[in-house]
């Protein structure tokens, strides 16, 4: 019944890119962290660009003959240090703190700085991860290198100063409605026992299908098979062998149809302890119905 | 529950959510009308509870993904910070940055007795004994100095503010800024880098100073530094202070893990660290534009003594009465 619960418990476990964070909703966030390769791309973006910016700055002061406005030569070359400066020490502090934790290279490849409880880089934290930039910097990222390989969520020591995470954003869709339930003839009561599988094989079918389209055609079939032959034993399937030899996954779609609408009349689900209602303001009827169904 | 119908049902609010997301992101939500932002902070709590309830009924991973990344990207948006306002940075100036720098004084003597010591012990040695500056300095740079301090203070012919002084000035923080902001960053490496960076400017200076007094540059040198000195040798100190907090999280964590006392004291000595720069950058427009002018040496001295009055008046004195 409450299968998922126990499949939620062993969740962290995993060891992996992900990184997960509670809110204050109750909810567990996961984050994909961000390694050092993509990270690296992302930092000699940013060298690109200030490089370009550095030596478009420099051309136009020089074209521009900026001395001459204000009587001091040395102001083109005071111009350009303070630039230098700049880009040396600022562009970092500016672009994270400002552009809520990206910079133009972050933003080119999906990354984002965040603090590590989920919240928005803090402009200090902006300033301490990217002043100890320094250190993690010399010799050749060795040091920030060595620290991320050492921590459990790629922090170089700027972060771990600072608190901070670099995450990858990615770009999800919401996916496709998985079966088209309407069109699939379930199974009928005289081909099957009383066996019915559990919501944890329900959901895999589902998945499963609803993923099909990155599987070409046979392969899908064979991959369908292994789980298809295997609930045909369950529940000694009776019906049309032809279907299940040559199309397992059609097979899999009605026995999904047969026990995924019974499912919701028959199995009371229990509500988890992350599922409870935080703001007043709820309009979806789920609670009603659950608590209808407990 | 039904997961098709539930798609069904709450697809339109995950779009809505989706759109609202996107258009906070913008300006800082700045465009927003105020139902726009309670419908907001409404459906955040609603896909707060879908997310588990997709999760909890195991409805697919690329479900959860989608509406984790909505919900992720809604929690980063919804506690949001303050965003940096220019009364902030003025409070910092006037009140915080010397509050905090009070509470962690003791890191600031320590740094000063690691540059001063040798400053002035290098100072006097090379003084008294000019023969061994060349032990530390190159020769060729000290025949510089000498030449650049070869003038007589008080001579209000020759020419001050050279026309190279902005240029100069660019140099000064560059230069400056960036060996003050080397010793903070270094001293998360268990303060290696900065006792390193203090004590060897401590004897280069001591050492440049001790030289060029001996050569019987003393006035013109004096007259030169004591104005811009006051913020440049006190910023180095505080600089380095603030390394040395980072190396005494890592290596005295009290009752914190090294983690979290890194992350504590980290936040001070940032802005330790920060109060430090910009009073290098006043230093190099002094050192830029006054230091250099043709003013008379006694003059220089003045405003120089005023100013080693005011700095550490103001380190010790300003922002007292928020305290209490």
């Amino acid at each position: 019944m409450n299968s998922s619960g126990q499949v939620d418990s062993q969740h962290p476990a995993i060891l992996g890119l992900e990184y997960q964070v509670e809110t204050p909703e109750n909810v567990r966030l996961s984050y994909e962290l961000a390694g050092p390769g993509i990270r690296g791309l992302a930092y000699g973006l940013d060298c690109v660009i200030r490089g370009g910016l550095l030596s478009i700055a420099s051309i136009v002061v020089a074209c521009m003959g900026l001395p001459q406005y204000f009587g001091l030569e040395g102001i083109s070359t005071g111009g350009f240090l303070l630039l230098l400066f700049f880009f040396e020490w600022g562009y970092f502090v500016v672009c994270e703190g400002l552009g809520n934790g990206r910079t133009i290279g972050k933003a080119a490849f999906g990354l984002r700085v965040i603090q590590s409880n989920g919240t928005p880089l803090t402009f200090s934290s902006a300033l301490t991860r990217n002043l100890i930039r320094a250190a993690d910097a010399f010799p050749l990222y060795g040091p920030g290198f060595f620290t991320m390989l050492l921590t459990r969520n790629f922090e170089r020591m700027g972060d771990l100063a600072a608190s901070t995470i670099v995450i990858r954003e990615r770009l999800v869709r919401l996916p496709r409605q998985p079966v088209i339930v309407e069109r699939i003839a379930p199974l009928s009561r005289d081909e099957i026992n009383r066996y019915v599988p559990d919501d944890q094989i329900l959901n895999v079918i589902d998945e499963f299908l609803g993923r099909r389209h990155v599987l070409n055609h046979d392969r899908g079939h064979q991959l369908a098979a292994i789980l298809a032959d295997d609930l045909a034993v369950r529940l000694q399937f009776r019906g049309n062998r032809d279907q299940l030899e040559n199309f397992p996954m059609a097979f899999l779609a009605r026995v999904f149809v047969t026990f995924h609408s019974r499912e919701s009349i028959d199995s009371p689900t229990v509500t988890p302890a992350s599922d409870k209602p935080v703001g007043k303001s709820r309009r979806r009827p789920t609670p009603s119905r659950r608590s209808r169904n407990g | 529950m039904d997961k098709s119908r539930f798609l069904e049902e709450r697809r339109p609010a995950w779009k809505r959510f989706g759109e609202l997301c996107r258009r906070m992101e913008r300006r800082n939500g700045r465009g927003m009308q105020p139902d726009e932002i309670s419908e907001f902070s409404e459906l955040f709590r609603q896909l707060s509870n879908d997310l588990a309830t997709v999760r909890s009924h195991n409805w697919g991973t690329r479900l959860a993904d989608y509406l984790n990344e909505l919900v992720a990207r809604g929690h980063n948006r919804f506690y949001r910070n303050k965003s940096v306002r220019f009364d902030a940075i003025r409070e910092f100036f006037a009140a915080g940055f010397p509050a905090i720098f009070r509470r962690n004084i003791a890191y600031f003597w320590t740094a000063s007795a690691l540059f001063f010591v040798p400053f002035f012990a290098a100072a006097l040695v090379i003084n008294s004994n000019p023969a061994l500056a060349t032990r530390v300095l190159p020769g060729d740079q000290l025949e510089t100095m000498t030449r650049m301090y070869d003038y007589d203070p008080d001579d209000a012919g020759r020419p001050g503010i050279t026309e190279d002084r902005a240029g100069m000035g660019g140099f000064y923080v560059r230069n400056n800024v960036g060996i003050a902001l080397r010793s903070f960053a270094g001293g998360i490496l268990l303060g290696t880098v900065t006792v390193y960076v203090l004590l060897s400017n401590g004897i280069s200076i001591g050492v440049t100073a001790g030289y060029l007094i001996s050569q019987g540059m003393g006035k013109a040198f004096t007259s030169f530094v004591i104005g811009h000195g006051a913020f440049e040798l006190t910023a180095l100190a505080i600089a380095g202070g603030a390394g040395l907090m980072l190396a005494d999280a890592l290596i005295h964590p009290g009752q914190l893990s090294r983690r979290d006392a890194l992350r504590v004291r980290g936040q001070e000595a940032v802005q330790i660290a920060a109060g430090a720069a910009i009073m290098l950058m006043i230093a190099a427009v002094i050192e830029a534009f006054w230091s250099p002018s043709n003013a008379p040496s006694i003059l220089k001295y003045i405003v120089g003594i005023v100013f080693w009055i005011l700095v550490p008046a103001y380190l010790a004195l300003a922002g007292r009465s928020h305290e209490r």
